[in-house]
């Protein structure tokens, strides 16, 4: 999971650009991505697989199969969308609103097609392909350290910013634990029903929380034999360089979409 | 996680409200925070660590009565043993991590998310495990508080969905009994589970960790 995209951002050959203009670029996508008219959203998600694969050397597969995850879930939700239901005798707006007239009585309803649900939905697919493209960009391209070099020169709270940081770093050896007690309790038949599983996963979460207090002392026994005063600086000798062709081509790109959703608005 | 809101999904005038709206609890919630680390520094690590824990409980699946997968809130958990303005700022890291690591939800609606699951469900939590507790029935108000989070998370969930895409007959009302209907079939009963794997894990705490409770408890008396 996690270690995944952590190691493709790590190892990207976008990582020597600043990461604050890489952060400038995606969250301008991310606003046009969600103003934008759907071709332009639709051409948005086009060039930035482009910046992902072809200029950061992430492997198409992996980003498709990345992309696909929200994907299907925004697909999942779209019934609720698109499906319309009206009393059997029918308001008078269904039979304007009903896709090619269809419609289907069932148990004193009408299930209808709506032509309304359906704009919505598609609206919906072009700006959340648009949008997880730009947060994807930023993702697989800048690793978690730079984030917070990037929200530091933001002004966003220290404590908030230091909370991460420990959450992040807790994260991991927690997951560890988690791997850990998982195979034990597999190797012992500890999922064979579902009464079973849901007491594993109460042992588990018990265990977990036990465990990560002990590891918490133990860190912060370590912490206080050091000194610690409530801050923990890190030295930061990453070097970035600036790319003019990168800058170029970002900052013509976004003039060009820019321009675009202003025509065919 | 079904119920967390994907990136992209809310039009931008909504997903800027629903930032607006969560701004407020989150800002509460840090001050509190940083008056109870500027009197305990040491806290600081507890506090990560139950984010962390919370990140990975959320991660974790867990079996619905239904037979299909999904995952915990832990909001109840969290709100029942750290309190609910703590939970507010810790809730909305976990979101972001969860936007960031596993790509669940993401950063225009995390506003949206942070309101149902860091906002509403931990405060929900909160008011009726206080409300339960002084029966004396304390894996009630656990279960109750629990389970009673994860349905007020998705009631608002839905009732988010509903005001972004109204229907064209019957506007926010049809549209919020569609999204309601189909989260009725597939978190009820997930937030029965929740509310009885939380028992499970109070049962072990108070059998087992009568030591950590207490450490918890510090963070409670300092908010």
């Amino acid at each position: 999971m996690s270690h995944r995209i952590d190691a493709l951002a790590h190892g990207n050959r976008l990582r020597l650009l600043p990461p604050l203009h890489k952060a400038c670029f995606a969250a301008t996508m991310l606003v046009l991505a969600l103003v934008a008219p759907v071709p332009v959203q639709v051409l948005i998600g086009l060039w930035l697989a482009l910046w992902v694969v072809g200029y950061a050397g992430i492997p198409a597969g992996t980003y498709l199969a990345m992309l696909l995850l929200p994907l299907g879930f925004a697909v999942s939700s779209l019934p609720a969308i698109v499906i319309s239901a009206a009393g059997q005798d029918g308001p008078a707006g269904m039979q304007a609103d009903a896709w090619r007239g269809l419609s289907l009585p069932a148990a004193g309803w009408t299930l209808y097609i709506s032509n309304h649900g359906l704009s919505q939905a598609s609206a919906l697919l072009a700006r959340s392909l648009a949008a997880t493209s730009a947060l994807f960009f930023l993702l697989l391209t800048t690793p978690f350290s730079e984030w917070i070099q990037v929200l530091r020169r933001l002004r966003v709270p220290p404590l908030l910013l230091e909370l991460m940081v420990h959450i992040y770093s807790f994260i991991f050896i927690l997951w560890a634990i988690v791997d850990e007690i998982a195979v034990a309790q597999r190797a012992r038949s500890g999922h064979s029903s579902w009464r079973r599983t849901l007491r594993s996963l109460g042992l588990l979460i018990g265990q977990l929380l036990e465990r990560s207090l002990a590891s918490y002392r133990g860190r912060a026994l370590a912490l206080e034999a050091r000194g610690f005063q409530g801050d923990l600086r890190v030295v930061s000798c990453a070097s970035h360089r600036v790319s003019r062709r990168y800058l170029a081509e970002a900052i013509g790109g976004c003039a060009v979409l820019g321009a675009l959703s202003i025509a065919w608005q | 996680m079904a119920m967390h809101i994907a990136e992209g999904f809310l039009p931008f005038p909504w997903a800027a409200f629903w930032w607006l709206v969560s701004l407020p609890f989150l800002l509460v919630g840090l001050r509190s925070l940083a008056r109870i680390t500027r009197e305990h520094p040491e806290l600081k690590l507890l506090l990560a660590l139950a984010g962390a824990f919370t990140f990975v409980l959320s991660a974790l699946k867990i079996p619905s009565v239904t037979g299909s997968c999904s995952h915990p809130t832990g909001t109840g958990l969290g709100a029942i043993l750290f309190g609910p303005s703590v939970m507010t700022v810790l809730g909305g890291i976990v979101l972001l991590f969860q936007a960031l690591l596993l790509a669940h939800g993401g950063l225009t609606t995390l506003g949206a998310n942070m309101v149902s699951m860091a906002v509403v469900g931990p405060l929900v939590a909160w008011w009726i495990f206080g409300a339960l507790l002084p029966t004396g029935r304390t894996r009630l108000a656990v279960f109750a508080a629990a389970a009673l989070a994860d349905l007020a998370t998705y009631v608002v969930t839905a009732a988010q969905l509903a005001l972004a895409f109204p229907a064209a007959n019957g506007g926010f009302g049809a549209s919020l009994a569609k999204f309601g209907a189909i989260y009725a079939v597939t978190q009820v009963p997930l937030a029965i589970t929740e509310g009885l794997l939380t028992v499970l894990v109070w049962n072990w705490l108070q059998a087992y960790g009568k030591p950590e409770l207490k450490t918890l408890q510090l963070i409670q008396q300092e908010s």
